[in-house]
Protein backbone atom coordinates (compact mmCIF):
# COMPACT_ATOMS: atom_id res chain seq x y z
CA UNK A 1 0.00 0.00 0.00
CA UNK A 2 0.99 4.00 -0.66
CA UNK A 3 1.21 6.61 1.35
CA UNK A 4 1.76 10.61 0.41
CA UNK A 5 5.05 12.25 1.50
CA UNK A 6 4.89 16.18 0.93
CA UNK A 7 8.17 17.94 2.01
CA UNK A 8 8.14 21.63 1.64
CA UNK A 9 4.72 22.26 -0.36
CA UNK A 10 4.71 26.11 -0.75
CA UNK A 11 1.77 27.59 -2.94
CA UNK A 12 1.17 31.44 -3.75
CA UNK A 13 -1.71 33.52 -4.97
CA UNK A 14 0.53 36.47 -6.09
CA UNK A 15 3.32 36.94 -3.70
CA UNK A 16 0.71 35.41 -0.73
CA UNK A 17 1.59 31.75 0.11
CA UNK A 18 -1.58 29.89 0.89
CA UNK A 19 -0.17 26.97 1.72
CA UNK A 20 3.65 28.02 3.02
CA UNK A 21 6.59 25.69 3.69
CA UNK A 22 4.48 22.23 4.60
CA UNK A 23 5.52 18.64 4.89
CA UNK A 24 3.79 16.09 5.88
CA UNK A 25 4.22 12.12 5.82
CA UNK A 26 0.96 10.33 5.89
CA UNK A 27 0.98 6.20 5.32
CA UNK A 28 -1.14 3.56 4.63
CA UNK A 29 -4.03 3.03 7.03
CA UNK A 30 -4.71 6.33 8.21
CA UNK A 31 -7.65 8.80 8.07
CA UNK A 32 -6.35 11.87 8.07
CA UNK A 33 -8.91 14.56 8.68
CA UNK A 34 -7.24 17.80 7.83
CA UNK A 35 -8.92 20.65 9.73
CA UNK A 36 -8.90 24.53 9.63
CA UNK A 37 -10.66 27.45 9.52
CA UNK A 38 -12.08 28.63 6.29
CA UNK A 39 -9.15 30.24 3.93
CA UNK A 40 -6.87 28.33 6.12
CA UNK A 41 -5.11 26.52 2.75
CA UNK A 42 -6.77 22.99 3.33
CA UNK A 43 -8.29 22.68 -0.96
CA UNK A 44 -5.18 24.13 -1.99
CA UNK A 45 -3.16 21.55 -0.13
CA UNK A 46 -4.92 18.82 -1.57
CA UNK A 47 -4.88 19.62 -5.21
CA UNK A 48 -1.54 20.51 -4.90
CA UNK A 49 -0.61 17.36 -3.54
CA UNK A 50 -2.22 16.03 -6.23
CA UNK A 51 -0.30 18.32 -8.77
CA UNK A 52 -3.37 19.55 -9.92
CA UNK A 53 -2.14 23.26 -9.04
CA UNK A 54 1.93 24.74 -9.64
CA UNK A 55 3.65 24.65 -6.37
CA UNK A 56 7.32 24.71 -5.29
CA UNK A 57 8.44 21.52 -3.06
CA UNK A 58 7.74 18.31 -3.61
CA UNK A 59 4.88 15.77 -3.70
CA UNK A 60 4.84 11.76 -4.18
CA UNK A 61 1.99 12.04 -5.71
CA UNK A 62 2.14 15.05 -8.16
CA UNK A 63 5.55 13.10 -9.07
CA UNK A 64 3.63 10.66 -11.07
CA UNK A 65 2.32 10.92 -14.87
CA UNK A 66 -1.38 11.54 -14.74
CA UNK A 67 -2.69 8.11 -15.72
CA UNK A 68 -0.42 6.29 -13.50
CA UNK A 69 -1.41 8.73 -10.40
CA UNK A 70 -5.24 7.89 -11.09
CA UNK A 71 -4.67 5.02 -10.38
CA UNK A 72 -2.92 5.68 -7.14
CA UNK A 73 -5.21 8.51 -5.44
CA UNK A 74 -8.79 9.37 -6.00
CA UNK A 75 -9.82 13.00 -5.86
CA UNK A 76 -13.03 14.11 -4.34
CA UNK A 77 -12.75 18.06 -5.03
CA UNK A 78 -15.38 20.20 -2.85
CA UNK A 79 -17.53 21.34 -6.28
CA UNK A 80 -19.72 18.75 -7.17
CA UNK A 81 -20.07 18.87 -10.79
CA UNK A 82 -22.40 17.23 -12.51
CA UNK A 83 -22.30 18.55 -16.46
CA UNK A 84 -24.90 16.05 -18.28
CA UNK A 85 -28.01 14.22 -17.38
CA UNK A 86 -26.03 10.93 -17.34
CA UNK A 87 -27.09 7.97 -14.76
CA UNK A 88 -26.00 7.32 -11.06
CA UNK A 89 -24.66 3.78 -12.94
CA UNK A 90 -22.52 5.85 -15.54
CA UNK A 91 -21.27 8.67 -13.29
CA UNK A 92 -19.89 6.07 -11.07
CA UNK A 93 -18.28 4.21 -14.24
CA UNK A 94 -16.09 7.68 -14.48
CA UNK A 95 -14.02 6.38 -11.71
CA UNK A 96 -13.21 3.48 -13.93
CA UNK A 97 -11.31 6.06 -16.88
CA UNK A 98 -7.60 5.42 -15.49
CA UNK A 99 -8.91 1.52 -15.61
CA UNK A 100 -10.53 1.36 -18.69
CA UNK A 101 -8.45 -1.20 -21.18
CA UNK A 102 -8.85 -0.10 -24.76
CA UNK A 103 -12.23 -2.54 -25.41
CA UNK A 104 -14.32 -0.89 -22.98
CA UNK A 105 -15.30 -1.74 -19.30
CA UNK A 106 -14.42 -5.13 -18.07
CA UNK A 107 -16.03 -7.65 -15.75
CA UNK A 108 -13.56 -5.85 -13.25
CA UNK A 109 -14.95 -2.27 -14.31
CA UNK A 110 -18.16 -3.95 -13.37
CA UNK A 111 -17.83 -5.06 -10.51
CA UNK A 112 -15.94 -2.27 -8.86
CA UNK A 113 -18.92 -0.29 -9.70
CA UNK A 114 -21.56 -2.37 -8.28
CA UNK A 115 -19.38 -2.50 -4.65
CA UNK A 116 -19.11 1.27 -4.72
CA UNK A 117 -22.67 1.50 -5.22
CA UNK A 118 -23.65 -0.54 -2.75
CA UNK A 119 -21.25 0.59 0.14
CA UNK A 120 -23.01 4.16 -0.56
CA UNK A 121 -26.24 2.24 0.10
CA UNK A 122 -26.95 3.72 -3.71
CA UNK A 123 -27.40 0.56 -5.33
CA UNK A 124 -31.19 1.12 -5.94
CA UNK A 125 -30.49 4.34 -7.80
CA UNK A 126 -28.04 2.68 -10.74
CA UNK A 127 -30.76 3.51 -13.05
CA UNK A 128 -31.29 7.19 -12.51
CA UNK A 129 -30.78 10.24 -13.77
CA UNK A 130 -27.90 11.92 -11.30
CA UNK A 131 -28.80 15.30 -11.94
CA UNK A 132 -32.26 14.82 -10.68
CA UNK A 133 -31.44 13.57 -7.19
CA UNK A 134 -30.87 15.93 -4.68
CA UNK A 135 -28.13 17.45 -3.39
CA UNK A 136 -27.26 14.99 -0.61
CA UNK A 137 -27.33 12.17 -2.63
CA UNK A 138 -25.66 13.68 -6.02
CA UNK A 139 -22.53 14.29 -3.06
CA UNK A 140 -23.21 10.28 -2.24
CA UNK A 141 -23.16 9.57 -5.87
CA UNK A 142 -20.15 11.01 -6.00
CA UNK A 143 -18.27 9.72 -2.91
CA UNK A 144 -19.38 6.41 -5.27
CA UNK A 145 -17.27 7.13 -7.68
CA UNK A 146 -14.23 8.02 -6.19
CA UNK A 147 -14.77 4.52 -4.30
CA UNK A 148 -14.87 3.12 -7.68
CA UNK A 149 -11.19 4.19 -8.91
CA UNK A 150 -10.32 1.61 -6.03
CA UNK A 151 -7.06 3.69 -5.56
CA UNK A 152 -5.31 3.14 -1.91
CA UNK A 153 -5.45 7.02 -1.44
CA UNK A 154 -8.60 8.70 -1.71
CA UNK A 155 -8.48 12.68 -0.95
CA UNK A 156 -11.67 14.03 -0.50
CA UNK A 157 -12.49 17.78 -0.17
CA UNK A 158 -15.21 18.20 2.61
CA UNK A 159 -17.37 15.39 1.35
CA UNK A 160 -19.67 15.72 4.19
CA UNK A 161 -20.95 19.04 3.79
CA UNK A 162 -24.49 19.12 3.17
CA UNK A 163 -25.81 15.43 3.61
CA UNK A 164 -28.43 14.74 6.28
CA UNK A 165 -26.27 13.28 9.79
CA UNK A 166 -26.87 9.54 9.51
CA UNK A 167 -25.06 9.46 5.93
CA UNK A 168 -22.96 12.35 7.49
CA UNK A 169 -21.87 9.35 10.46
CA UNK A 170 -22.04 6.64 7.50
CA UNK A 171 -19.88 7.88 5.35
CA UNK A 172 -17.14 8.78 8.14
CA UNK A 173 -17.05 5.60 9.39
CA UNK A 174 -16.60 4.26 5.91
CA UNK A 175 -13.67 6.29 5.25
CA UNK A 176 -12.94 4.95 8.88
CA UNK A 177 -13.34 1.43 7.43
CA UNK A 178 -11.11 2.25 4.34
CA UNK A 179 -8.37 3.49 6.54
CA UNK A 180 -8.32 -0.46 8.42
CA UNK A 181 -8.59 -2.20 5.03
CA UNK A 182 -5.03 -0.12 4.71
CA UNK A 183 -5.95 2.75 2.67
CA UNK A 184 -4.91 6.06 2.96
CA UNK A 185 -8.14 8.59 3.71
CA UNK A 186 -7.45 12.72 3.97
CA UNK A 187 -10.44 14.40 4.29
CA UNK A 188 -10.75 18.62 4.63
CA UNK A 189 -13.60 18.85 7.56
CA UNK A 190 -15.50 21.89 9.11
CA UNK A 191 -17.35 19.50 11.76
CA UNK A 192 -14.71 18.57 14.10
CA UNK A 193 -17.12 16.61 16.28
CA UNK A 194 -17.02 14.02 13.10
CA UNK A 195 -13.57 14.51 13.05
CA UNK A 196 -12.41 13.74 16.26
CA UNK A 197 -14.49 10.39 16.48
CA UNK A 198 -13.64 9.09 13.04
CA UNK A 199 -10.07 10.27 12.12
CA UNK A 200 -6.91 8.67 13.39
CA UNK A 201 -4.87 11.31 12.94
CA UNK A 202 -5.62 15.60 12.44
CA UNK A 203 -3.36 17.62 10.23
CA UNK A 204 -4.46 21.44 11.63
CA UNK A 205 -3.58 24.07 9.36
CA UNK A 206 -3.86 28.21 9.53
CA UNK A 207 -3.50 30.99 6.98
CA UNK A 208 -1.31 28.16 4.97
CA UNK A 209 0.81 26.99 7.91
CA UNK A 210 1.27 23.32 9.88
CA UNK A 211 -0.24 24.27 13.42
CA UNK A 212 -0.69 21.17 14.95
CA UNK A 213 -0.32 17.17 13.43
CA UNK A 214 -1.26 14.43 15.88
CA UNK A 215 -4.29 12.26 17.37
CA UNK A 216 -7.51 13.73 17.72
CA UNK A 217 -7.23 14.93 21.62
CA UNK A 218 -3.51 16.29 21.34
CA UNK A 219 -4.57 18.22 17.56
CA UNK A 220 -7.83 19.94 19.63
CA UNK A 221 -6.40 21.26 22.41
CA UNK A 222 -7.73 24.54 24.26
CA UNK A 223 -5.23 26.70 23.32
CA UNK A 224 -4.92 25.48 19.45
CA UNK A 225 -9.00 26.05 19.08
CA UNK A 226 -9.20 29.44 20.83
CA UNK A 227 -5.66 30.51 18.35
CA UNK A 228 -6.89 28.97 14.96
CA UNK A 229 -10.88 29.08 14.99
CA UNK A 230 -11.47 31.38 17.82
CA UNK A 231 -13.69 28.92 19.79
CA UNK A 232 -14.33 27.47 22.93
CA UNK A 233 -15.43 23.40 22.89
CA UNK A 234 -17.11 20.76 25.44
CA UNK A 235 -15.22 17.86 25.01
CA UNK A 236 -15.91 14.27 27.13
CA UNK A 237 -15.02 10.90 26.74
CA UNK A 238 -18.19 8.68 26.71
CA UNK A 239 -19.26 5.63 26.41
CA UNK A 240 -20.26 6.12 23.01
CA UNK A 241 -16.41 7.60 22.05
CA UNK A 242 -15.00 10.89 22.16
CA UNK A 243 -17.67 13.92 22.03
CA UNK A 244 -16.61 17.30 21.00
CA UNK A 245 -18.81 20.09 20.99
CA UNK A 246 -17.59 23.25 19.95
CA UNK A 247 -19.88 25.73 22.36
CA UNK A 248 -19.03 29.45 22.43
CA UNK A 249 -16.49 31.92 19.98
CA UNK A 250 -13.49 33.17 22.14
CA UNK A 251 -12.63 36.15 19.95
CA UNK B 1 -32.02 1.29 -28.14
CA UNK B 2 -28.67 0.08 -27.39
CA UNK B 3 -25.47 2.53 -28.58
CA UNK B 4 -24.46 0.49 -31.42
CA UNK B 5 -28.43 -0.14 -32.47
CA UNK B 6 -28.30 3.87 -32.58
CA UNK B 7 -24.77 3.77 -34.46
CA UNK B 8 -26.47 1.49 -37.16
CA UNK B 9 -29.72 3.12 -37.58
CA UNK B 10 -27.95 6.74 -38.12
CA UNK B 11 -25.89 4.66 -40.24
CA UNK B 12 -28.28 3.79 -42.39
CA UNK B 13 -30.53 6.96 -42.58
CA UNK B 14 -26.96 8.76 -43.61
CA UNK B 15 -26.84 5.53 -46.40
CA UNK B 16 -30.24 6.28 -47.99
CA UNK B 17 -30.50 9.89 -47.59
CA UNK B 18 -27.24 9.82 -49.49
CA UNK B 19 -28.65 7.60 -51.94
CA UNK B 20 -31.32 9.76 -52.34
CA UNK B 21 -29.54 12.74 -52.54
CA UNK B 22 -28.09 11.29 -55.77
CA UNK B 23 -31.25 10.39 -57.27
CA UNK B 24 -32.75 14.26 -56.88
CA UNK B 25 -31.83 16.76 -59.37
CA UNK B 26 -33.61 19.12 -61.77
CA UNK B 27 -31.85 16.47 -64.52
CA UNK B 28 -35.23 14.62 -63.97
CA UNK B 29 -33.12 10.63 -64.44
CA UNK B 30 -34.72 8.13 -63.04
CA UNK B 31 -33.39 6.05 -60.40
CA UNK B 32 -32.61 3.14 -62.68
CA UNK B 33 -30.93 5.85 -65.10
CA UNK B 34 -28.93 7.83 -62.55
CA UNK B 35 -27.27 4.49 -61.21
CA UNK B 36 -26.42 3.22 -64.73
CA UNK B 37 -24.72 6.26 -65.59
CA UNK B 38 -23.21 6.61 -62.09
CA UNK B 39 -21.72 2.84 -62.55
CA UNK B 40 -21.23 2.04 -65.95
CA UNK B 41 -21.21 5.17 -67.71
CA UNK B 42 -19.25 6.42 -70.44
CA UNK B 43 -19.24 10.40 -70.60
CA UNK B 44 -22.84 10.75 -71.79
CA UNK B 45 -24.95 14.13 -70.36
CA UNK B 46 -26.36 11.68 -67.67
CA UNK B 47 -22.78 9.96 -66.22
CA UNK B 48 -21.98 13.84 -66.24
CA UNK B 49 -24.76 15.17 -64.12
CA UNK B 50 -24.24 12.07 -61.95
CA UNK B 51 -20.15 12.23 -61.34
CA UNK B 52 -19.67 15.61 -61.27
CA UNK B 53 -22.73 16.97 -59.78
CA UNK B 54 -24.39 14.71 -58.02
CA UNK B 55 -21.95 12.85 -56.44
CA UNK B 56 -19.35 15.82 -55.44
CA UNK B 57 -22.68 17.46 -53.82
CA UNK B 58 -23.70 14.11 -51.73
CA UNK B 59 -20.40 13.66 -50.90
CA UNK B 60 -19.60 17.49 -49.33
CA UNK B 61 -22.93 17.14 -47.42
CA UNK B 62 -22.02 13.81 -45.91
CA UNK B 63 -18.59 15.47 -44.95
CA UNK B 64 -19.77 18.80 -43.91
CA UNK B 65 -22.79 17.73 -42.39
CA UNK B 66 -20.74 15.36 -40.02
CA UNK B 67 -18.27 17.97 -39.19
CA UNK B 68 -20.75 20.28 -37.92
CA UNK B 69 -22.69 17.67 -35.35
CA UNK B 70 -19.36 16.28 -34.65
CA UNK B 71 -17.73 19.91 -33.88
CA UNK B 72 -20.91 21.03 -31.98
CA UNK B 73 -21.06 17.65 -29.81
CA UNK B 74 -17.28 17.94 -29.20
CA UNK B 75 -17.32 21.74 -28.26
CA UNK B 76 -20.71 21.04 -25.84
CA UNK B 77 -19.22 18.46 -24.25
CA UNK B 78 -15.47 20.52 -23.72
CA UNK B 79 -17.35 23.41 -22.69
CA UNK B 80 -20.32 21.41 -20.10
CA UNK B 81 -22.65 23.48 -21.83
CA UNK B 82 -25.36 22.63 -24.43
CA UNK B 83 -25.37 25.93 -26.49
CA UNK B 84 -21.88 26.22 -27.68
CA UNK B 85 -21.82 25.37 -31.70
CA UNK B 86 -19.33 26.39 -34.19
CA UNK B 87 -21.83 28.67 -35.97
CA UNK B 88 -23.46 30.18 -33.42
CA UNK B 89 -20.06 31.08 -31.27
CA UNK B 90 -18.68 33.06 -34.28
CA UNK B 91 -16.00 30.14 -35.57
CA UNK B 92 -18.17 29.50 -38.98
CA UNK B 93 -18.28 33.28 -39.94
CA UNK B 94 -14.42 34.17 -38.24
CA UNK B 95 -13.87 31.09 -40.90
CA UNK B 96 -16.22 32.57 -43.47
CA UNK B 97 -13.74 35.94 -43.16
CA UNK B 98 -10.70 33.99 -43.79
CA UNK B 99 -11.89 32.43 -46.72
CA UNK B 100 -13.15 35.66 -47.94
CA UNK B 101 -10.40 37.49 -47.74
CA UNK B 102 -8.64 34.26 -49.77
CA UNK B 103 -10.99 34.94 -52.42
CA UNK B 104 -10.55 38.66 -52.50
CA UNK B 105 -6.95 39.20 -52.46
CA UNK B 106 -6.65 36.08 -55.22
CA UNK B 107 -5.33 33.84 -53.37
CA UNK B 108 -7.49 31.36 -53.56
CA UNK B 109 -7.06 31.61 -57.19
CA UNK B 110 -2.95 31.72 -56.70
CA UNK B 111 -2.78 28.54 -54.93
CA UNK B 112 -5.98 26.45 -54.58
CA UNK B 113 -5.15 25.28 -50.52
CA UNK B 114 -5.04 29.50 -49.68
CA UNK B 115 -8.83 28.74 -49.57
CA UNK B 116 -9.12 26.42 -47.05
CA UNK B 117 -5.90 27.08 -44.97
CA UNK B 118 -7.03 31.11 -44.87
CA UNK B 119 -10.97 29.52 -43.37
CA UNK B 120 -8.72 27.46 -41.15
CA UNK B 121 -6.79 30.37 -40.03
CA UNK B 122 -9.63 32.01 -39.11
CA UNK B 123 -11.50 28.78 -37.31
CA UNK B 124 -8.90 28.57 -35.30
CA UNK B 125 -8.75 32.26 -34.42
CA UNK B 126 -11.81 32.08 -33.13
CA UNK B 127 -11.53 29.11 -30.60
CA UNK B 128 -8.74 30.16 -29.11
CA UNK B 129 -10.37 33.90 -29.06
CA UNK B 130 -13.76 32.03 -27.30
CA UNK B 131 -11.46 29.58 -24.99
CA UNK B 132 -9.96 32.50 -23.71
CA UNK B 133 -12.56 34.33 -22.99
CA UNK B 134 -15.50 32.01 -22.19
CA UNK B 135 -13.52 29.50 -21.00
CA UNK B 136 -14.74 26.09 -19.75
CA UNK B 137 -16.24 27.86 -16.41
CA UNK B 138 -17.53 31.08 -17.99
CA UNK B 139 -20.62 29.52 -18.34
CA UNK B 140 -23.42 29.99 -20.97
CA UNK B 141 -23.73 33.88 -21.16
CA UNK B 142 -19.97 34.28 -20.99
CA UNK B 143 -19.68 31.87 -24.55
CA UNK B 144 -22.89 33.25 -25.84
CA UNK B 145 -21.75 37.01 -25.27
CA UNK B 146 -18.18 36.04 -26.58
CA UNK B 147 -19.64 34.22 -29.42
CA UNK B 148 -21.65 37.20 -30.14
CA UNK B 149 -19.10 39.86 -29.95
CA UNK B 150 -16.64 37.63 -32.57
CA UNK B 151 -19.48 36.74 -34.96
CA UNK B 152 -20.11 40.50 -35.14
CA UNK B 153 -16.48 41.65 -35.89
CA UNK B 154 -15.68 38.75 -38.38
CA UNK B 155 -19.31 40.04 -40.02
CA UNK B 156 -18.00 43.51 -40.23
CA UNK B 157 -14.63 42.37 -41.58
CA UNK B 158 -16.01 40.30 -44.19
CA UNK B 159 -18.67 43.49 -44.88
CA UNK B 160 -15.17 45.97 -44.95
CA UNK B 161 -13.84 43.18 -47.50
CA UNK B 162 -16.92 43.49 -49.63
CA UNK B 163 -17.19 47.32 -48.86
CA UNK B 164 -13.98 47.66 -50.49
CA UNK B 165 -14.27 45.36 -53.22
CA UNK B 166 -13.41 46.65 -56.57
CA UNK B 167 -15.67 44.30 -58.39
CA UNK B 168 -19.31 44.42 -57.11
CA UNK B 169 -20.20 40.90 -59.02
CA UNK B 170 -17.40 39.49 -57.54
CA UNK B 171 -18.98 40.83 -53.94
CA UNK B 172 -22.42 39.65 -54.71
CA UNK B 173 -21.15 35.92 -55.39
CA UNK B 174 -19.28 36.01 -52.53
CA UNK B 175 -22.49 37.20 -50.79
CA UNK B 176 -24.26 34.34 -52.20
CA UNK B 177 -21.41 32.15 -50.92
CA UNK B 178 -20.98 33.12 -47.43
CA UNK B 179 -25.24 31.91 -47.22
CA UNK B 180 -23.99 28.52 -47.38
CA UNK B 181 -24.79 26.09 -50.09
CA UNK B 182 -23.51 22.54 -51.82
CA UNK B 183 -25.03 23.68 -55.25
CA UNK B 184 -22.67 23.52 -57.95
CA UNK B 185 -19.60 21.89 -56.21
CA UNK B 186 -17.31 20.08 -57.85
CA UNK B 187 -14.74 17.32 -56.81
CA UNK B 188 -12.43 19.36 -56.72
CA UNK B 189 -13.99 21.34 -53.54
CA UNK B 190 -14.15 17.22 -52.54
CA UNK B 191 -10.68 17.13 -52.45
CA UNK B 192 -9.76 20.17 -51.09
CA UNK B 193 -12.08 20.26 -47.87
CA UNK B 194 -11.26 16.22 -47.59
CA UNK B 195 -7.65 15.94 -45.95
CA UNK B 196 -8.21 19.08 -43.44
CA UNK B 197 -11.98 17.71 -42.75
CA UNK B 198 -10.10 13.93 -42.24
CA UNK B 199 -7.40 15.49 -39.51
CA UNK B 200 -10.44 17.47 -37.68
CA UNK B 201 -11.77 14.26 -37.34
CA UNK B 202 -9.05 12.07 -36.37
CA UNK B 203 -8.04 14.35 -33.99
CA UNK B 204 -11.70 15.20 -32.15
CA UNK B 205 -12.97 11.47 -32.21
CA UNK B 206 -10.38 9.95 -29.89
CA UNK B 207 -11.39 12.55 -26.93
CA UNK B 208 -13.89 10.26 -26.01
CA UNK B 209 -12.83 9.40 -22.73
CA UNK B 210 -11.59 12.62 -21.74
CA UNK B 211 -15.07 14.76 -22.81
CA UNK B 212 -16.86 11.67 -20.41
CA UNK B 213 -14.59 12.80 -17.47
CA UNK B 214 -15.20 16.26 -17.73
CA UNK B 215 -18.51 15.10 -17.21
CA UNK B 216 -17.46 15.79 -13.06
CA UNK B 217 -15.46 19.09 -14.08
CA UNK B 218 -11.81 19.90 -14.53
CA UNK B 219 -10.46 19.24 -11.22
CA UNK B 220 -11.88 15.73 -11.13
CA UNK B 221 -11.18 14.99 -14.84
CA UNK B 222 -7.19 16.01 -13.85
CA UNK B 223 -7.35 13.78 -11.23
CA UNK B 224 -8.60 10.88 -13.51
CA UNK B 225 -5.36 11.39 -15.48
CA UNK B 226 -6.88 13.02 -17.90
CA UNK B 227 -4.18 15.80 -19.68
CA UNK B 228 -6.43 18.66 -20.05
CA UNK B 229 -4.23 21.16 -21.60
CA UNK B 230 -3.68 18.58 -24.51
CA UNK B 231 -7.30 17.85 -24.47
CA UNK B 232 -7.83 21.44 -25.23
CA UNK B 233 -5.15 22.11 -27.75
CA UNK B 234 -6.70 19.14 -29.69
CA UNK B 235 -10.02 19.97 -29.76
CA UNK B 236 -9.16 23.26 -30.68
CA UNK B 237 -7.10 22.39 -33.62
CA UNK B 238 -9.92 19.70 -34.80
CA UNK B 239 -13.06 21.74 -34.48
CA UNK B 240 -10.72 24.39 -36.50
CA UNK B 241 -9.76 22.49 -39.04
CA UNK B 242 -12.80 20.30 -39.73
CA UNK B 243 -15.19 23.54 -39.37
CA UNK B 244 -12.42 25.99 -41.45
CA UNK B 245 -12.51 23.01 -44.22
CA UNK B 246 -16.27 23.02 -44.17
CA UNK B 247 -17.20 26.54 -44.81
CA UNK B 248 -14.36 26.76 -46.92
CA UNK B 249 -15.94 24.62 -49.56
CA UNK B 250 -19.72 25.23 -48.78
CA UNK B 251 -19.64 28.87 -46.60
CA UNK B 252 -21.25 29.24 -43.19
CA UNK B 253 -23.98 26.61 -42.38
CA UNK B 254 -25.56 27.14 -39.13
CA UNK B 255 -27.35 25.66 -36.19
CA UNK B 256 -26.65 21.97 -37.48
CA UNK B 257 -24.22 21.31 -34.74
CA UNK B 258 -26.36 22.92 -32.13
CA UNK B 259 -29.42 20.68 -33.20
CA UNK B 260 -28.00 17.50 -33.73
CA UNK B 261 -26.37 16.94 -30.31
CA UNK B 262 -29.61 18.81 -28.87
CA UNK B 263 -31.47 15.92 -30.75
CA UNK B 264 -29.16 13.10 -30.09
CA UNK B 265 -28.49 13.48 -26.00
CA UNK B 266 -31.02 11.78 -25.07
CA UNK B 267 -30.53 8.81 -26.97
CA UNK B 268 -26.95 8.14 -26.00
CA UNK B 269 -27.72 8.92 -22.06
CA UNK B 270 -26.39 11.77 -22.19
CA UNK B 271 -22.74 10.88 -22.28
CA UNK B 272 -20.46 13.51 -24.07
CA UNK B 273 -18.13 10.43 -25.46
CA UNK B 274 -20.80 8.46 -27.38
CA UNK B 275 -22.14 11.57 -28.77
CA UNK B 276 -19.43 11.87 -31.03
CA UNK B 277 -20.03 9.32 -33.12
CA UNK B 278 -23.80 9.68 -32.51
CA UNK B 279 -23.77 13.67 -33.43
CA UNK B 280 -21.07 13.15 -36.70
CA UNK B 281 -23.63 10.59 -38.47
CA UNK B 282 -26.74 12.38 -37.11
CA UNK B 283 -24.84 16.00 -38.79
CA UNK B 284 -24.28 13.88 -41.79
CA UNK B 285 -27.96 12.83 -42.30
CA UNK B 286 -29.63 16.31 -41.58
CA UNK B 287 -27.22 17.79 -43.44
CA UNK B 288 -28.51 15.84 -45.98
CA UNK B 289 -31.57 16.15 -45.51
CA UNK B 290 -31.37 19.50 -45.39
CA UNK B 291 -29.73 19.97 -49.03
CA UNK B 292 -32.88 17.11 -50.45
CA UNK B 293 -35.23 19.84 -48.82
CA UNK B 294 -33.92 23.29 -50.94
CA UNK B 295 -33.99 21.09 -54.36
CA UNK B 296 -37.51 20.21 -53.60
CA UNK B 297 -39.12 23.08 -51.76
CA UNK B 298 -38.11 25.93 -54.92
CA UNK B 299 -37.09 23.48 -57.70
CA UNK B 300 -36.69 26.71 -59.64
CA UNK B 301 -35.06 29.74 -57.26
CA UNK B 302 -31.20 28.55 -55.73
CA UNK B 303 -32.34 27.92 -52.35
CA UNK B 304 -29.61 28.43 -50.27
CA UNK B 305 -28.38 25.34 -47.48
CA UNK B 306 -27.65 27.95 -44.98
CA UNK B 307 -30.26 29.60 -45.47
CA UNK B 308 -32.59 27.13 -44.13
CA UNK B 309 -30.71 25.49 -41.98
CA UNK B 310 -31.13 28.97 -40.06
CA UNK B 311 -35.04 29.18 -40.54
CA UNK B 312 -35.31 25.76 -39.01
CA UNK B 313 -32.56 26.16 -35.95
CA UNK B 314 -32.81 29.78 -35.19
CA UNK B 315 -36.40 28.50 -33.50
CA UNK B 316 -35.04 25.97 -31.72
CA UNK B 317 -31.76 28.12 -30.32
CA UNK B 318 -35.13 30.45 -28.60
CA UNK B 319 -36.26 27.10 -27.34
CA UNK B 320 -33.16 25.52 -25.64
CA UNK B 321 -32.35 29.59 -24.37
CA UNK B 322 -35.98 29.56 -22.82
CA UNK B 323 -35.34 25.88 -21.22
CA UNK B 324 -32.17 27.19 -19.74
CA UNK B 325 -33.67 29.90 -18.46
CA UNK B 326 -36.31 27.70 -17.08
CA UNK B 327 -34.10 25.43 -15.21
CA UNK B 328 -32.53 28.01 -13.37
Amino acid sequence: MTGLTLSHITVRRGPCPVVDDLSLALGPGECVGLIGPNGAGKTTLLRAALGLLPHAGTSSLARLAPARRARIAAWLPQMREIAWPVSVATLVALGRTPHLAAGGPSDADRQAVAAALDRMELSGFAPRIATRLSGGEQARVLIARALAQEAPILLADEPIAGLDPAHQISTMALFADLAREGRLVVTALHDLGLAARYCTRLVMLDRGRLVADGAPKDVLTEANLAHVFGVRAYQADTPDGPVFQPVEVVR
Amino acid sequence: MSFRALLWALGLLVAALFAASLLIGPAGLSPSDSLAALIAGRGEAAALVMREIRLPRAILGALVGASLGLSGAALQGYLRNPLAEPGLIGVSSSAALGAVIALQTGLAGAFALALPLMALAGALIAVLILLGLAGPRGGALTLILAGIALSALAGALTSLVLNLSPNPYAAAEIVFWMMGSLTDRSFTHVWLALPLTLIGWALILPLVRGLDALTLGEDAAAALGVRLARLRVTLVVGVAACVGAGVAVAGAIGFVGLIVPHLLRPLVGARPGRLLPASALGGAALLLAADIAVRLIVPERDLKLGVLTAIVGAPLFLHLIYKTRAAQ
